[in-house]
């Protein structure tokens, strides 16, 4: 029996001019090798926003691309999900913004979420979630980051890593005989807070001279309290506890193994840690999407950046079961199952 | 030594690019270039999937010796 379901109708993702590569990183930190970098975190090259350009403005930039695609029109998206860490202002919401600035009815809901690495999955559960229950037709879900803005220069491991961009989603009601996206698994842990966190700026610890004063870490990277500081270590030590539990769960709930899956999209960390855990959950490496050369990693855009390129080669048919799977900051994680019908 | 701390200081030494002989009880991990927040990382790779344990990262990247690496690990079992 035909049902309405939420599918993901199109994405289109926007990574902003700059760039930061290994060689660049290699001549200023004098003990690193540009090939070394590439073997160890899977990374090339970084999109890094421009001095003026924000979350906002990368999060528009793939909303309008999305839009000009012919996949929707501004008038019948009839909520805007906004996730990012980087916003413009403490107020007003970004969503507001990007609500006006894309064109879309003053009767549209919008809100931001405040989510990393894991902000994806959750935007699709709220979208299902409004869409299955009658409340909208179309989600615009914009996943749009700036990490970049947060990193101390002289950051090494941080600045080695992350890299800004935004992606736009839409998801839409149709009429299909199974779900389409969905079951889910979320999951919060606030003990990890302090591991991946920039302490100082919001109103907990307002920013003063002592917030700015530079310390150097034991292995040599520098930051202030604005600055992004992120616990590697630690956060290793969380996903692969938590991520590969998570992914059991999921099968548990959706009766499979792991055959019954056709790809696994991990939000895209860096590439020691992706392989380490397909090894560690015993993923085929051909069912096991790796997609952060050219783009570093992009925080809550990651997946839905490997998705638009998986589906660009052909590489997803409509009838494919993607595992994706979202981890970090928070902490925060999530992980369903999608099949994703043809635009 | 164990079959499993051979088989870890094996592991070990191919990660941080150096002879197995050199990682003698006072082999200071900073001496290889790649101890650094990878090399701190594939080392929690390393005792997870040699010892099933996970240890502190602060503790990790504290330690300033083999000696003190080994310490951490078996104080974690």
């Amino acid at each position: 029996m035909s049902e309405t379901k939420a599918a993901i109708r199109s994405i289109v993702s926007f990574l902003p001019e700059g760039r930061l590569t290994n060689e660049q990183l290699a001549q200023e930190y004098r003990d690193w090798d540009a090939e070394k970098i590439l073997q160890k975190t899977g990374i090339r090259v970084r999109a890094i926003a421009g001095p003026a350009e924000t979350s906002v403005d990368l999060g528009v930039k793939a909303g309008e691309k999305l839009l000009s695609s012919g996949a929707c029109s501004p008038e019948d998206v009839d909520f805007l999900l906004f996730c990012t860490q980087s916003p413009d202002y403490f107020l007003p919401t970004s969503a507001c913004i990007v609500q006006d600035r894309l064109g879309l009815r003053t009767d549209c809901g919008a809100f931001d979420f405040n989510l990393g690495c894991s902000g994806f999955v959750y935007g699709l559960y709220a979208a299902k979630g409004f869409i299955e229950s009658g409340l909208a037709q179309n989600v615009l879900l914009i996943t749009a980051e700036t990490y970049s803005k947060f990193i101390h220069p002289r950051d090494k491991s941080a600045r080695t890593i992350f890299g800004d961009g935004a992606a736009a989603t839409l998801v839409s009601a149709v009429d299909a005989g199974a779900e389409l996206i969905g079951p889910f698994v979320l999951g919060t842990d606030g003990r990890g807070a302090r591991n991946l966190i920039v302490p100082a700026g919001g109103m907990r610890t307002r920013p003063t001279d002592q917030t700015k004063a530079e310390q150097t870490d034991a292995l040599g990277s520098v930051r202030s309290e604005e600055n992004l500081y992120m616990n590697g270590p630690e956060i290793f030590n969380f996903t692969i506890q938590a991520v590969p539990r998570a992914v059991q769960q999921l099968l548990d709930r959706a009766h499979l193994s792991l055959d019954g899956v056709d790809h696994f999209v991990f939000h895209q960390a860096n590439k020691y840690m992706l392989d380490y855990l397909r090894k560690k959950i015993g993923i085929p490496q051909e069912k096991f999407c790796i997609n952060l050369e050219l783009c570093g990693n992009t925080v809550s855009a990651t997946i839905p950046m490997a998705l638009e390129g998986m589906r660009a080669s052909g590489a997803v048919r409509p009838d494919n079961r993607l595992m994706l799977v979202g981890f970090g900051v928070g902490y925060s994680w999530g992980a369903c199952l999608v099949k994703i019908p043809e635009e | 030594m164990t079959d499993r701390q051979k088989a870890f200081r094996s592991a070990f030494a191919k990660e941080m690019e150096v002879h197995e002989d050199e990682l003698e009880p006072d082999f200071v991990l900073e001496s290889s270039p790649l101890w650094d927040s990878m090399g701190v990382m594939t080392t929690i790779a390393l005792i997870d999937k040699h010892y099933g344990i996970t240890v502190p990262g602060e503790g990790l990247t504290a330690c300033k010796t083999y000696a003190e690496l080994t310490k951490l690990i078996e104080e974690g079992i």
